[in-house]
């Protein structure tokens, strides 16, 4: 069932390149800044953080490496797995003149959503290998990881994006309840502190969050040179690929009462 | 072999009760029922379409007609795969695309350009073919010029015509199409009409739902009558479309003598004369509503007048149900001096032969007097009748024409 679903959408890439591609030209048309708003976020956010450092945090956690880049090697995945969920909410719900006239894989809304902010997310890539120049930090093999570990971030963020896309449709508390929810998940991921800070006896738990194991595994690849954890990683990647497939059988079981409901 | 096949399908619509927060929904989950199913349905669900069952041949053009509310855009949207039916299946064969509300898919942010692109694909296209065709859409839609603005800034014109360019360059197995010839100026229709039986020629299987009669006659093979989600009646399109015009005039009949006495009790002082019948009647004497074309038509008003009136003028107006003026004969136009109304009567205009062509019509009558400007008693809807005919002429009237050949014998030595 799962596999005919995929194939059709396969029929609709065309579509979702499309939509991908309305979704990044609306969502900086009319603006000022354009483009540039992909790049001003996640650097207030961390200019925030930076200036906050002398007041909160000593040197010893950020992992021996400047403070500024420490927080934003984690920023960037972060900011993705913010934005995208966010776009990925009100995806479906907010096209509900297309949903009711016209028919086509419905996921091709939180998908396009998704997609549209891996855009922004090159352009704060850019950005950092700017500021690795300027830091200093050696360019390493190690930096291969980065696509594997962006690979396991965006399935995890497809599983959740399609999960709650399809959600917000029957009831729209879940449009409130996700940012609070990401709120908590800052806390619960290495972005503002190092891994190292999390006692030992909660590691284990502590890693079930993919986003916890994926900001640990850009910082280790990115700025200390060193291959993830192989087995935590792993099990990262199934428990993303097994929750997306949960989240996509999900969304095509109740695909079909979205044109019902208004 | 079947384009399409609608085994006993229906479907049922939740109305009235939602849920749309997690407030109202966690404690029907403690109630033991799925949200959509908590509260028993008999006042909260609707039945849009009840046990519907047709088939549509490949190359064949199906229409389907009925009032608003009659479940033809559910029945277009099951087609589409937009939603599901509650019971029954549906196959189909072939890719399908559906010509539903032009221009749904338009990001008003967007230029023409771009939204040629998003709404082409949403209707099924390949970027690839998008390119190919994109001159030739853009010469349909007459848009060179503002190809690059944001569609925001487009006239309705302007967007109906864009979406409408797009819709009629993609290239399905089945296309369906709903009401898209509602909108957009007169040229436009046409121009759309024109593309509509092009795709026809090329042996495209078609659904076409429309109020506009004319059209669906013109176009369609075969004709299914919708009323309240049940086939009503299904055949050749003549046949259909003439069953669904008895069917509106009776309901609106009923309608307008409910709506009439209402008027009557309103406007009792001001009658001098009150208009107390409207009828027709055929060749042979009797009352009829339904005639053929070429036929006499006899049209007779029963009046009582509560007191003398001199110089009375009448006026029969003949009309095409949805309000079109076909016929108005006056008296005082045509120089008549009708001789004083006194107490009750009746006042009859022939006409020996009447040419109208199939439709539905309906009588107005006026009884003014000379030298006032409000008539004394005027009737809108005074009666209604159909006309049909064993040949089609298209149009309004049938006119007596003839048609000469000359020949420029080319073999000629």
């Amino acid at each position: 069932m799962m596999w005919d679903d995929l194939k059709r959408l396969g029929q609709f890439k065309d579509l979702l390149v499309t939509m991908t591609l309305r979704d990044i030209q609306v969502r900086y048309k009319q603006t000022f800044l354009g483009a540039a708003w992909a790049v001003a976020q996640p650097l207030a956010f961390m200019l925030i953080l930076a200036s906050l450092k002398s007041l909160v945090f000593r040197e010893s956690m950020s992992e021996g490496v400047p403070h500024t880049i420490f927080l934003y090697c984690a920023m960037v995945p972060w900011m993705f797995f913010q934005s995208g969920l966010t776009f990925a909410t009100t995806s479906v719900s907010g096209n509900m003149n297309l949903v009711k006239k016209i028919y086509f894989p419905r996921e091709i809304f939180p998908a396009a959503s998704i997609l549209a902010c891996v855009v922004d997310f090159a352009i704060a890539s850019v950005i950092f290998v700017g500021m690795m120049a300027w830091y200093r930090i050696p360019f390493t093999a190690s930096l291969l990881w980065v696509p594997v570990l962006f690979l396991v971030e965006l399935v995890f963020v497809l599983a959740a994006g399609l999960f709650i896309a399809a959600s917000n449709v029957f009831y729209r508390d879940v449009k409130y309840l996700v940012p609070l929810s990401v709120q908590l998940l800052l806390f619960a991921s290495p972005v503002i502190y190092s891994v190292a800070q999390v006692p030992e006896s909660l590691r284990p738990w502590y890693q079930l969050n993919p986003m916890a194991v994926v900001i640990d595994g850009f910082r280790k690849a990115i700025l200390h040179g060193t291959a993830p954890d192989l087995g935590v990683l792993g099990a990262s990647l199934a428990v993303a690929l097994l929750l997306c497939a949960a989240a996509y059988v999900y969304f095509k079981r109740v695909e079909a009462k979205f044109a019902d409901l208004i | 072999m079947d384009a399409i096949l609608f085994e006993h399908v229906s479907k049922r619509y939740q109305i009235g009760i939602q849920h749309h927060s997690l407030r109202d929904a966690i404690p029907m989950l403690f109630a033991g029922g799925r949200p959509e199913l908590a509260k028993p349905g008999q006042d909260g669900t609707f039945w849009a379409l009840t046990d519907v069952s047709f088939r549509v041949a490949q190359g064949e053009t199906l229409g389907i007609i009925g009032h608003n509310g009659a479940g033809k855009s559910t029945t277009l949207k099951l087609l589409s795969h937009i939603t599901k039916p509650t019971s029954g299946t549906i196959r189909s064969h072939g890719t399908l695309a559906a010509l539903i509300e032009v221009g749904a898919g338009f990001h008003p942010d967007l230029t023409g350009r771009e939204n040629v692109f998003l709404n082409g694909t949403i209707l099924g296209l390949k970027r690839a073919e998008i390119r190919r065709l994109f001159d030739r859409i853009v010469a349909f839609a007459e848009l060179e010029r503002f190809i690059d603005t944001p569609v925001k800034r487009y006239s309705s014109g302007m967007y109906i015509r864009l979406g409408f360019a797009i819709a009629a360059h993609v290239d399905p197995d089945v296309l369906l199409i709903d009401e898209v010839l509602a909108v957009g100026d007169i040229a436009f229709q046409q121009k759309c009409l024109q593309r509509i039986q092009e795709l026809k020629q090329q042996g495209k299987t078609m659904i076409f739902i429309s109020h506009n009669l004319n059209a669906v006659q013109r176009l369609c093979d075969r004709v299914l009558l919708l009323v309240n989600g049940r086939i009503a009646a299904e055949g050749p399109a003549a046949q259909v479309i003439n069953d669904y015009r008895t069917r509106v005039i009776t309901s609106e009949r009923k309608r307008f003598t409910e709506t009439l006495a209402k008027q009557r009790l309103q406007q009792a002082d001001a009658g001098a004369v009150q208009i107390e019948e409207v009828r027709v009647r055929n060749a042979s004497g009797g009352v009829a509503e339904t005639f053929e074309t070429g036929e006499p038509m006899t049209i007779e008003v029963a009046y009582a007048c509560t007191r003398r009136i001199e110089r009375p003028t009448l006026r029969i107006a003949i009309e095409r149900l949805d309000g079109f003026t076909c016929h108005v004969a006056s008296t005082q136009r045509d120089g008549l001096a009708v001789p004083p109304l006194e107490g009750r009567g009746v006042l009859t205009l022939t006409y020996p032969t009447m040419t109208l062509l199939p439709n539905a019509f309906h009588v107005s009558v006026e009884i003014s007097e000379v030298g006032r400007i409000a008539p004394l008693d005027s009737r809108k809807h005074g009666c209604f009748f159909t006309v049909i005919s064993e040949r089609y002429d298209g149009g309004l009237v049938h006119l007596e024409h003839e048609w000469q050949w000359q020949v420029a014998n080319g073999n000629n030595t």
